[in-house]
């Protein structure tokens, strides 16, 4: 049974196509990397394989049961940092954690005890009066990660979490991500620094104008065994951005473009 | 490279002038345009007959030769222009024109241009048409004033802008952190209430507080603190004018541009420290002390239940939202004040206090209840992540704002009883009938509002957002239907000598109601899920 398992997912706005037909197979345990550029659709993939948003066409089976809106057992299962961060900003830190265990069903002792670990662990327990609202960037976002960990999912989602995030946080972040692989949980992170993707994930797929271009294990990817659709294969010891930019680097001809006027 | 003044000054203004059209741009469709269009007319509407009666009053007293009293005229005016930007400060985005350092402008043209800023603003238009109002008036009571009116008007106005201007800049700093934009806000608006009792204050009557040291202090600042201070100042210029008397037409002349100039010079320290490069911190000082395991779990140890985590955390919400409490607050105070026994309408209004203070009260929880969803911005996606139906989280929300209501009803009965004796047994069942009606209707069109027009809410401010017209022309219409129906019942009942037979018939009505609640609670989920795209584009995106 995959984590996630998604089958020919679209998604039209109009007549633009931002997701197409994109396909994806994760297997339990996995630390999945989704890539791409600006644009190549991989928030609106993200928000589709969450629940956010309804795909034209195509299904997404989540821990072997398909997705719905209905399906509240099933989000009860999984965490999700969404691109929005999704979060109450009149609250502190404590009493939004508090409020997200309330809304997953976590008993109070749980609750307690897990809003002191996550906000110790997070660093966020130096303001306790402090609003949300006035966080900078990158505290916001340890409380939305926080708070998708709260219930302990089985399956988590990560669209960017390390925007904005300095690189001590980010350290301590890696470390959690890291702790939940070993113990069997699967992650789903997109990310635009491909130094971190290719530190933490053994898995990635590359998505660009909406379509997989690549995917398998990094070690495939790197050798040139994984699967790669339009692109072409290269030295054994290439580096994630090496892959990443034979796929979706520059257009032909764009370097002639330059601005002759600066 | 030199870059003209012309060039630089019309590329502020044509950025202003854009920043303005685009403000009055609705996504929210063709209603939401309709309603605006008619709600700023009848503003406009309104605050043009404000300047017709300030031209009104201003003919009076100047064909009664009382121009001392043209001060009384100015002072709405000068406190308008004041106080009236730093409360929009309070609830909404301000422009930072320190931004416009980084561009090759000289000291004097920043001052310039940071002058003519607020030459764009709603106050200043304000002010203008009232002005204007003013001149009319008083230059048709008497013809021979026009110069001198104009004069002194223009200096007052010259005054006014650079007060406010400096006001503004020193304030600048502070209003770009949240909490001194929300604290003015709210300390604006309670000045709005506490100003509901000079009146009463002033004019004596039988009013307790007319009597109390309160009072008669309001009393004796209204007489003469004003003197040296611009209203007074420009009227004395128009005074001297009408006497002939020059000496006192200097006063006022200098008197204002004493005024206009130390209101200058204060703008310009502050510039020059601006354009020098230092500001004052907008940092948010941090605490330097790990907090203790206790202080984490302050205020209770987690809700336990998907409605007993909404209702938290609205109670959290609402404690920290200004505009919100002076929502619930003002029908109380309002109602305190019409209890007066000299008030016209009093014995109707004393019949009827209970009824018509509960429907009044209702009006502060009206953008909760029709606009549910509107405060949670980006928190809106959580309800679609977490295992639980929007239709929990709907009805969670209701039973919060009826027990919010609740307390509401209680504080108004109390003073109902206190400011107009106790309410027949009567009346009070029949209220109690009236709103077992009321409020599932309220509910269930609110519920279908949130849902179906929802838009972006600051809670902390009384700010008009996109869609917001729309939303609350509806909700108010429908308010206005729910008590038309509940007096058609009433009086019709009366009018047929059965007042009594007005309970069962409320009660039946609330059966209906109730039924139309339910549905649309168990529509909910329905809606959400077809409407989840459009609520997380109205909601979320750019929060």
């Amino acid at each position: 049974m995959d984590a996630i398992a998604c089958d020919c997912l679209t998604r039209r706005f109009g007549e633009f196509t931002a997701v197409d037909c994109v396909s994806l197979q994760v297997a339990p345990g996995q630390f999945y990397g989704f890539l791409g550029p600006n644009g190549a659709g991989k928030s609106t993939t993200i928000k589709m394989l969450t629940g956010l948003l309804a795909p034209t066409s195509g299904t997404v089976r989540l821990l072997g049961e398909t997705l719905r809106p209905d399906a509240y057992a099933l989000k009860g299962r999984i965490g999700v940092l969404p691109e929005g961060m999704a979060l109450f900003e009149r609250l502190t830190a404590a009493e939004y954690l508090r409020f997200v265990a309330g809304m997953y069903g976590l008993d109070r002792d749980v609750t307690a005890t897990r809003t002191r670990e996550l906000l110790e662990f997070m660093q966020l327990d130096t303001t306790p009066g402090r609003l949300i609202a006035d966080f900078s960037h990158g505290m916001k976002k340890k409380v939305a990660l926080a708070a998708a960990v709260i219930h302990g999912p089985k399956l988590l989602f990560l669209d960017e979490p390390f925007e904005g995030v300095d690189a001590v946080a980010a350290g301590t972040l890696k470390t959690m991500l890291q702790g939940m692989i070993q113990r069997g949980a699967t992650i789903f992170l997109t990310s635009h620094v491909l130094e971190i993707v290719e530190r933490l994930c053994s898995h990635v797929a590359i998505i660009a104008k909406g379509k997989i271009v690549a995917h398998g294990s990094l070690e495939d990817l790197r050798s040139g065994a994984g699967t790669h659709i339009g692109g072409s294969n290269g030295d054994s010891q290439r580096t994630l951005e090496d892959i990443f930019l034979s796929h979706v680097g520059s257009e032909p001809g764009a370097a002639s473009a330059e601005l002759s006027w600066l | 490279m030199a870059v003209s003044w012309r060039d630089q000054a019309a590329a502020v203004l044509r950025m202003r002038l854009r920043m303005l059209a685009n403000g009055t741009r609705t996504r929210s469709g063709k209603f939401e345009l309709t309603a605006r269009i008619f709600w700023s007319g009848f503003f406009l509407l309104l605050w043009l007959a404000a300047a017709l009666g300030l031209g009104v009053a201003g003919y009076t007293y100047v064909r009664a030769g009382h121009f001392g009293e043209l001060a009384l005229l100015l002072w709405p005016i000068f406190a308008m222009w004041q106080f009236l930007p730093i409360m929009l400060a309070s609830y909404r985005e301000n422009i930072d024109l320190t931004h416009l350092l980084r561009f090759p402008l000289s000291f004097s043209r920043y001052v310039t241009l940071f002058v003519i800023f607020g030459l764009v603003e709603l106050p200043a238009a304000l002010a203008a048409i009232a002005l204007c109002g003013l001149y009319i008036g008083i230059v048709a009571g008497r013809p021979a004033l026009w110069a001198a009116t104009l004069a002194a008007f223009a200096v007052f106005a010259l005054c006014n802008l650079l007060l406010t201007r400096a006001i503004f800049a020193w304030l600048d700093r502070m209003l770009a952190q949240r909490r001194t934009r929300e604290l003015l806000g709210m300390l604006f608006l309670f000045g709005f209430l506490g100003l509901q009792w000079l009146n009463p204050a002033y004019h004596g009557g039988h009013n307790v507080f007319t009597t109390t040291a309160f009072g008669r202090a309001v009393r004796a600042l209204a007489a003469g603190w004003h003197g040296p201070l611009p209203p007074a100042l420009a009227a004395r210029i128009i005074a001297g004018a009408a006497a002939g008397n020059a000496a006192g037409m200097a006063i006022g002349l200098v008197g204002l541009l004493l005024f206009a100039g130390l209101a200058g010079a204060l703008l310009t320290l502050r510039l020059r420290r601006e354009y020098a490069g230092e500001a004052l911190s907008d940092a948010v000082p941090m605490s330097s002390h790990p907090s203790s395991a206790a202080s984490l779990t302050r205020g209770g140890r987690g809700a336990g239940s998907p409605v007993g985590a909404i209702f938290s955390k609205e109670f959290l919400y609402l404690k920290r939202s200004g505009a919100v409490l002076y929502g619930l607050v003002a029908p109380l105070f309002l109602l305190f004040l019409i209890g007066q026994k000299d008030t016209p309408g009093y014995t109707v209004i004393a019949q009827f206090a209970l009824p018509l203070g509960a429907t009044y009260g209702f009006l502060g929880l009206t953008r909760l209840v029709s606009n549910s969803l509107g405060g949670e911005s980006a928190g809106l996606q959580f309800y679609w992540l977490a295992p639980v139906r929007i239709r929990t989280v709907i009805l969670a929300k209701n039973l919060f704002h009826i027990a919010l209501f609740a307390c509401e009803l209680i504080l108004i009965a109390v003073v109902v009883r206190f400011r107009f004796g106790a309410p027949s047994r009567f009346m009070v069942v029949a209220t109690i009938a009236y709103l077992l009606f009321a409020l599932p209707a309220q509910f269930a069109m609110g519920d279908l509002l949130s849902l179906r027009m929802a838009y972006r809410m600051t809670l902390t401010r009384m700010s008009r957002e996109p869609g917001a017209v729309a939303n609350a022309s509806l909700s108010l219409l429908t308010q206005i239907m729910i008590l038309a129906v509940g007096t058609a019942v009433f009086f019709g009942l009366r009018w047929w000598h059965r007042p009594h037979l007005a309970i069962p018939v409320f009660l039946l009505l609330a059966v209906v109601s109730s039924a139309g609640w339910a549905w649309v609670l168990s529509a909910a989920d329905g809606i959400a899920e077809r409407r989840r795209e459009a609520l997380s584009a109205t909601l979320v995106r750019g929060s």
